[in-house]
């Protein structure tokens, strides 16, 4: 079976290999998912930026159109000086630029705010048009303004966060004034700025402004999934030192994003506004995804003829070394087992013609067969008491009672095989020495024959018995490559007077007879009591 | 830039002409085109390292101008005593809180005073300074007083947690006078006993200029006196906050 399970080791550890490689393969495909999203993320940031940059430029390029109008200026010049000056132009400039704002389309401003020189508010269009005479002196973009720069910026005023525009106006050789373009971010002009990806504006940790990308494959994710991450961006080294953060992936119980944050240019990304991309990010949440997600001509790629194959031979492979090593043996023993049935009673298995798992299956089955004889014979016994041990076991002059193994110091040996059969029979072992019912082995004239009669206890004839078997022993001990140096005759025949001694008092038999024969390649030695 | 040159033909730095009348001080402050440059570089500087902006350009018909100084505003000036006890607490004086910035943006007072600062913009304020414990942030709407006591000498920096680049300072001192300056530079200092003065000149908070002037019982004539400014060094100018006063150095 060594092959057999040596085969199936290989098929799990192929089908281990199968299921890890398929793990990994889901793992590496999130991770390149992963990384493309980022790549993909920190570019589409890039697009903002210029977008941003592009916007700005519009609403400062609109604006000339105001700061250009020769009523504003005139106004704004009559403006300076005074709140009562102010407060005459006041409506007319009101109504100038609620007309200028409206001409600027798609860059129409929320608020529209005139400053005179020093930075206080004439008039402004757009929420509280009454609203006027405080400062904006003091924003970095209206001071710039106030000096000749054109300059944009993004101003958090509230909860709301405006892109801010400012331009100088000139009249009459000087400074009389600026204007200040404001364009609050919203939805729309989150998904305007990049519409094919979604785009969305914090303040802290809230959203101001998430937008809807009009490419059906963009991400559509809520302001509370896209601001779930912020409180942990914001802390990190990446965000805090380069402006931006790494990719972060954020699931909602619907689907899995990715994201990046940013911080804002201008006032505002001091006050923790800023911007944050959001792509979705599909994600292999197990294995099985594989075949749910794999298209026809993933399927139809695949290596059909050399996958069956495969199986194919691996189950041959299987089903060989099934016949080989567990069905072949199984069908030999029930052949052995079969014959015993038409064998004498006594014959056993000889269980060297099998191996391994089969030998213990014989050797088992000869001790049951063993057992149940010697159940036989004590039941004919006791129904037939009349009958001599030599009505049961022959004429000869000696019969079997009982039979014990032993072995010398030294000598390894466990089983004990079940005694040489009486008869020669296919399947079984035949001894090397006398025993009783076969066939005696030739006799040196005058000596007394291992097999033959047992000399008496005691007697010379005995000892000279005991030379025999010692010899015969030592023989095929020799005969076996085994070594013979430590066992000596007295030795020898200390170790058989006393088994000899302990199977006569066992037994109650007169003498006790000794077979050599051959055990497992080792020479073992058999005592059988006989009653003469 | 034909400014800064004009400018530049002046003295360096700070100018101070002094008339020392028999307990009147009356002097003038000019800029020098160097110290308005280096203004320029910082800002300029400050705006590139919070990116605070996509487009910052001239306009391209009229010539642009340098950081704007508002006198009345933007610089205090004091004059010590030598042998005057230090100044007293003042009255309660009212600060206006712009939607940029405080009005004045240097507010000079005595250590022990209080000054109440009063939002008059529609915008809401979280003003605080860095160095002050019990002036931490708390919203303020228009219309809104909010006093607040400075115990100890110093200059302080205000700022609004609402708007990041929104610039005051209060500086707490021992001078016995703060003297008015008005919005071309010019500032004068009345009733002063005679005795050794040492003029101080506060620029948005940090301390820009020094100069000594003596006023005498018999001294009837007017004395000029000229400060020699070197702005970027840091040795004239103080740092704003932490209730440092290089005076007492």
């Amino acid at each position: 079976m060594f092959v057999s399970k040596f085969w199936t080791m290989l098929l799990a550890i192929a089908l281990g290999i199968a299921v890890g490689v398929i793990f990994l393969a889901r793992d590496v495909v999130n991770r390149e998912r992963a990384d493309n999203a980022e790549s993909v993320l920190y570019k589409e940031m890039s697009k903002v930026d210029v977008a941003l940059k592009l916007h700005a430029r519009s609403r400062l390029d609109v604006l000339l159109g105001v700061t250009a109008d020769p009523a504003v200026r005139r106004y704004l010049f009559a403006a300076n000086g005074s709140p009562e000056r102010a407060s005459k132009v006041r409506g007319d400039l009101l109504g100038v630029l609620r007309k200028r704002n409206e001409e600027m389309g798609k860059y129409k401003a929320d608020r529209l705010v005139a400053l005179d020189s020093d930075g206080r508010v004439v008039a402004q269009v757009g929420p509280n048009e009454r609203e006027h005479g405080y400062v904006l002196k003091g924003f970095p973009a209206v001071d710039w303004a106030l000096r000749g720069y054109l300059r944009d910026d993004m101003w958090k005023l509230g909860n709301e966060i405006f892109l801010a525009a400012a331009r100088p106006v000139i009249d009459q050789g000087s400074y009389v004034g600026v204007m200040v373009h404001l364009m609050k971010v919203n939805d729309a002009l989150a998904g305007e700025l990049s519409p094919q990806m979604q785009l969305a504006f914090y303040a802290g940790d809230m959203m101001i402004a998430v937008g809807q990308p009009k490419s059906e494959d963009a991400a559509q994710a809520q302001g509370a999934v896209i601001a779930e991450p912020l409180d942990e961006v914001k802390k990190s080294e990446q965000f805090t030192k380069k402006g931006y953060s790494h990719a972060v992936r954020i699931d909602s119980d619907e689907s899995g994003y990715m994201a990046v944050y940013g911080k804002a240019r201008g006032e505002a990304s001091q006050l923790g506004v800023g911007y944050a991309l959001v792509v979705p990010l599909e994600v292999m949440g197990s294995a099985t995804e594989f075949y749910e997600k794999a298209a026809a001509q993933d399927v139809q790629a695949l290596p059909f003829v050399w996958l069956i194959l495969g199986v194919l031979l691996a189950t041959a492979f299987g089903w060989v070394w099934n016949y080989l090593e567990a069905q072949r043996p199984a069908k030999r023993l029930l052949a052995h087992v079969k014959s015993l049935k038409d064998s004498d009673p006594k014959d056993q298995l000889n269980v060297y013609r099998f191996r391994r798992r089969m030998r213990k299956i014989a050797m088992a089955i000869n001790e049951l067969t063993d057992y149940k004889m010697k159940a036989l014979m004590e039941t004919a016994n006791v129904e037939r008491p009349a009958k001599s041990i030599d009505a049961i076991l022959g004429p000869r002059g000696e019969s079997r009672v009982s039979e014990a193994n032993f072995k010398f110091a030294g000598d390894p040996g466990d089983d004990i095989p079940p005694p040489p059969p009486a008869h020669p029979n296919p399947g079984r072992q035949a001894p090397l020495s006398g025993f009783p019912g076969a066939p005696p082995p030739p006799k040196a004239p005058g000596a007394p024959i291992n097999g033959g009669a047992v000399p008496a206890v005691g007697s010379e004839e005995e000892q000279v018995y005991f030379q025999q078997i010692y010899q015969e022993f030592i023989g095929l001990k020799s005969k076996l490559g085994e070594s013979t140096d430590q066992l000596t005759f007295d030795r020898f025949v200390g170790t058989l007077r006393k088994n000899r001694d302990t199977l006569i008092s066992r037994y109650n038999c007169a003498q006790v007879k000794f077979q050599v024969y051959e055990k497992e390649g080792k020479a073992s030695l058999k005592a059988t009591p006989v009653r003469v | 830039m034909r400014l800064s040159a004009f400018l530049a033909t002046f003295f360096i730095a700070v100018f101070i002409a002094g008339a020392a009348d028999a307990g009147r001080v009356k002097g003038k402050i000019v800029l020098s085109s160097d110290y308005l440059e280096w203004l320029t570089d910082q800002e300029r500087e400050a705006e590139s390292a919070r990116r605070a902006s996509y487009w910052r350009e001239p306009n391209g018909v009229l010539p642009t101008r340098p950081p704007a100084v508002q006198f009345d505003s933007d610089i205090a000036v004091v004059l010590r005593s030598d042998d005057g006890k230090p100044g007293q607490p003042n009255k309660v004086k009212t600060v206006k809180v712009r939607a940029g910035k405080l009005e004045p943006t240097v507010v000079v007072t005595h250590p022990g005073s209080t000054l109440r600062f009063k939002s008059v913009d529609p915008f809401e304020h979280e003003l605080y300074s860095p160095g002050l414990d019990d002036f931490q942030p708390d919203r303020q709407t228009q219309g809104a007083f909010r006093p607040i006591d400075f115990a100890q000498e110093g200059t302080f920096e205000v700022r609004c947690r609402l708007m990041p680049s929104f610039v005051g300072y209060v500086v707490v001192t021992l001078a016995q006078v703060v003297a008015q300056v008005s919005a071309d530079g010019s500032f004068s200092a009345e009733n002063l006993e005679k005795g050794q003065y040492t003029i101080k000149v506060f620029h948005r908070g940090k301390w820009i200029a020094t100069e000594r002037v003596e006023v005498s019982e018999n001294h009837r004539g007017t004395a000029f006196v000229e400060i020699a400014v070197k702005p970027p060094s840091g040795e004239q100018g103080g740092s704003p906050g932490k209730g440092e006063d290089k005076s007492q150095e």
